[in-house]
């Protein structure tokens, strides 16, 4: 699963316009209690296909690794 | 099996620092870690869930190289949580790259200082697993002194990125204490 080139390179300019979005939603919209995560949604899907479409042609599996005891413990939505 | 853990106190609001956090990467401090791409993200009940992809560059040395395999560009899967009523954010990071042989699996909590809650305190766990290889623990410390190295690293670089966000918000009422002060002059 080791490769010489950096394969998510073809993402990039997708994921710099999300992460632009994003940062600024983290900070002025979600920590300020607003959750409503729809600002970023299309930048976000845009940018999710791309890596999904890279994971596959670079045979990046995540899901074979993950055994139960990896699942995040949750945190108690008190 | 080899536990590592530390904690560490930054006089930075949680608030801040979480969101350095989500900007870590790329820094000059942790060279190594190259990438940090979404797999996917969601807001459940208010609490942020993402799980993104870690693309790492391991400089391993040779003998390691012909036990683990070879080094170049390496995956780790990491699932992260954050709570803004509960103020805590966690990750949980795992590699994927070695296979079975060799798990590291890594969990960092952001949180604020419980004495101080002007503070933020981050507690840092991993745990190494190498299974069938020889020289194992030597294997084990190997990869244990390389966490203990980067987390320090890591912590440098939670500043650093701190010290950019402030400059990109003077930068930012500079350029509008600017705009307004040309405006009252035209």
């Amino acid at each position: 699963m080791c490769s010489i080139n950096y394969p998510m390179d073809a993402c990039q300019s997708l994921k710099e316009k999300y992460d632009t979005c994003f940062n600024f939603w983290f900070a002025e919209k979600f920590l300020k209690g607003d959750h409503n995560d729809s600002m970023c949604s299309q930048l976000l899907e845009s940018y999710k296909e791309c890596v999904q479409k890279v994971m596959k042609e670079h045979n990046i599996n995540v899901k074979e690794i993950e055994s139960n005891d990896f699942e995040i413990e949750k945190t108690s939505k008190s | 099996m080899k536990i590592w853990t530390s904690e560490h106190v930054f006089n930075h609001s949680w608030e801040k620092v979480v969101q350095a956090a989500w900007r870590k990467y790329p820094n000059p401090m942790n060279p190594a870690v190259i990438g940090t791409d979404v797999i996917d993200r969601k807001v459940d009940n208010g609490i942020l869930q993402t799980h993104r992809l870690v693309t790492s560059e391991w400089g391993l040395p040779l003998w390691a190289r012909k036990i683990i395999g070879p080094s170049g560009i390496c995956y780790a899967s990491e699932r992260s949580e954050v709570n803004p009523k509960q103020r805590k954010m966690k990750l949980q990071t795992r590699n994927l790259s070695f296979g079975s042989l060799v798990a590291v699996d890594e969990k960092i909590t952001y949180e604020p200082h419980p004495d101080d809650s002007s503070k933020t305190l981050l507690k840092q766990e991993a745990v190494v697993t190498v299974q069938g290889v020889p020289l194992c623990s030597y294997v084990e410390n190997l990869l244990t002194n390389n966490i203990s190295y980067n987390a320090s690293k890591g912590r440098q670089a939670i500043e650093w990125v701190i010290g950019k966000i402030e400059s990109e918000m003077t930068d930012i009422k500079n350029s509008a204490m600017k705009n307004k002060y040309l405006r009252s002059y035209r």
